[in-house]
């Protein structure tokens, strides 16, 4: 039993204080005691330098660097070039939007995408890795897409940023998947799930997630970056983040 | 070209253009819902055309269908120009769209004038697939960056959806400073009103029709 020797935020958890004042925000969520983050690459909307420096000033590190689908298909090298800028290990995947996932096809084509991606990205010395939602874990077409796309991706380039709460939403456990996938889950994104029956997001320390667990799961499995994220928190951002620091800064994994 | 000589350019076609009233089946409304009573209520309202946002809303095909509305154009990501084109073109035309649009190009995609030049080879790779489909591709102009689009795209290609008619301009996007007179002056095949609500497009289409 020890306690976490660091602890993330996801950036995208404070999008609204961001847009405003980014230097500001990221001197808050410094003085609350988080080290690392994982952001888009233009989140705060100035050029990747200019980021840095800001970040620098403040004792932030980014760790991860997100990206959207777009920069995998254009430009992905300048991609890499910024996130290595930002001083990132992880190049993350955020998302797959809706349209782009219409069918089993579409992420055997992904599977293809994110294996030359990965490959070009190590090259950059930077790990890709893939967010997960719940839609990649409901059936299609009789498969699981999730399932298709770790088994269609090689082990050593591409990993994962396991979504725990989305895990849990799309019927898997958390802990399971880590030891399944252990030394290819690279980072976390911890929010929480409302008490049973309710399901929605909360804040992390106010739902149903064992934290402790996962978290010592995880740094058995040699994992090191975890990141608070919380889509849309009710109330202050930075409430939320202030609180979720606190509980996980408490805990005992 | 640059911002003023495309702007000098659509002068040109402003004076060019036999002075018409607007058909009622060139004005449409670019839809941000897709339930069965917002279609209705936009039927009603005496709206045939459409502009949509989604290509794969659930039964998108059957509610247009049943509202008796037609989507002549499809705004799309660039994403989908990337991966997948010939069957997002697919559902494109079993929608009935006769143009496939590039709508949207995230600002993290637009960020350097090489991004422009890229994205123009882009446009061209995706006008001939998009031919090849029997459909038209389009792209909706931002802001400055039609100068360079108008010159590094091929003319029997890439169409243009702007909120100022210019050179292969398909279809003027009408913002809520439009008035009759740049419906009759245009000259373009369509006119996509875009409206903040059900009230707003249905005073639009009146003043618009008037």
């Amino acid at each position: 039993m020890a306690k976490l020797d660091h602890v993330g935020l996801a950036v995208i958890t404070l999008r609204g204080e961001v847009q405003r004042d980014f230097e500001g925000t990221m001197r808050q969520v410094a003085a609350i005691g988080y080290r690392d983050l994982d952001m888009y690459i233009y989140e705060s909307s100035l050029e990747a330098p200019a980021t840095r420096a800001i970040l620098d000033r403040v004792g932030l590190a980014c760790t991860s660097a997100r990206v959207r689908t777009t920069a995998l298909y254009r430009g992905w090298e300048r991609f890499l070039d910024a996130a290595n800028v930002l001083g990132a290990k992880f190049i993350t995947l955020a998302d797959v939007p809706f349209p782009e996932r219409q069918t089993l096809q579409d992420y055997h084509e992904l599977a293809a995408l994110f294996n030359r991606c990965a490959a070009i990205a190590q090259q950059h010395g930077l790990t890709f890795c893939y967010h997960n939602h719940d839609a990649e874990l409901t059936p299609m077409e009789g498969a699981i897409p999730y399932d298709i796309v770790v088994a269609e991706t090689d082990p050593k380039l591409v990993h994962f940023q396991m979504d725990v709460y989305w895990m849990l939403h799309g019927g898997r456990d958390p802990v399971h998947e880590l030891r399944r996938l252990a030394g290819r889950v690279s980072t976390l994104h911890l929010k929480d799930m409302q008490p049973w029956p309710r399901r929605g997001i909360t804040t992390v320390g106010r739902g149903r997630i064992d934290f402790r667990e996962i978290l010592h799961t995880a740094i058995d499995t040699g994992m090191r970056y975890w990141y608070v994220e919380e889509d849309q928190p009710v109330g202050p951002g930075i409430e939320a983040v202030r609180s979720a620091y606190t509980y996980l800064n408490g805990l005992d994994v | 070209m640059n911002r003023r000589s495309f702007l000098a350019a659509s002068a040109a076609t402003l004076v060019s253009v036999a002075y018409r009233r607007v058909q009622s089946n060139a004005l449409g409304l670019e839809l941000t819902a897709y339930d069965d009573a917002t279609l209705a209520a936009v039927a009603a309202i005496g709206y045939r055309d459409v502009v949509v946002n989604e290509l794969y809303a659930a039964g998108l095909r059957a509610a247009l269908k049943q509202a008796g509305l037609s989507a002549s154009a499809v705004h799309v990501t660039t994403p989908l120009l990337y991966r997948g084109l010939e069957r997002h073109l697919g559902i494109a035309a079993s929608l009935g769209c006769r143009y496939f649009v590039c709508g949207r190009v995230d600002p993290e995609e637009r960020r350097t004038q090489q991004d422009w030049h890229e994205l123009a080879a882009l446009f061209n790779r995706s006008g001939e697939t998009t031919r090849k489909a029997g459909l038209r591709f389009g792209y909706r102009v931002l802001g400055d960056e039609a100068g360079v689009l108008l010159a590094e795209t091929d003319p029997a290609l890439v169409w243009f959806e702007a909120k100022i008619p210019g050179p292969r301009c398909f279809a003027v996007d009408l913002d809520e400073t439009a008035g009759p007179e740049a419906v009759r002056a245009a000259g373009v095949e369509h006119y996509y009103v875009q409206a903040k609500s059900i009230d707003d497009a249905r005073k639009r289409y009146n003043a618009l029709r008037s």
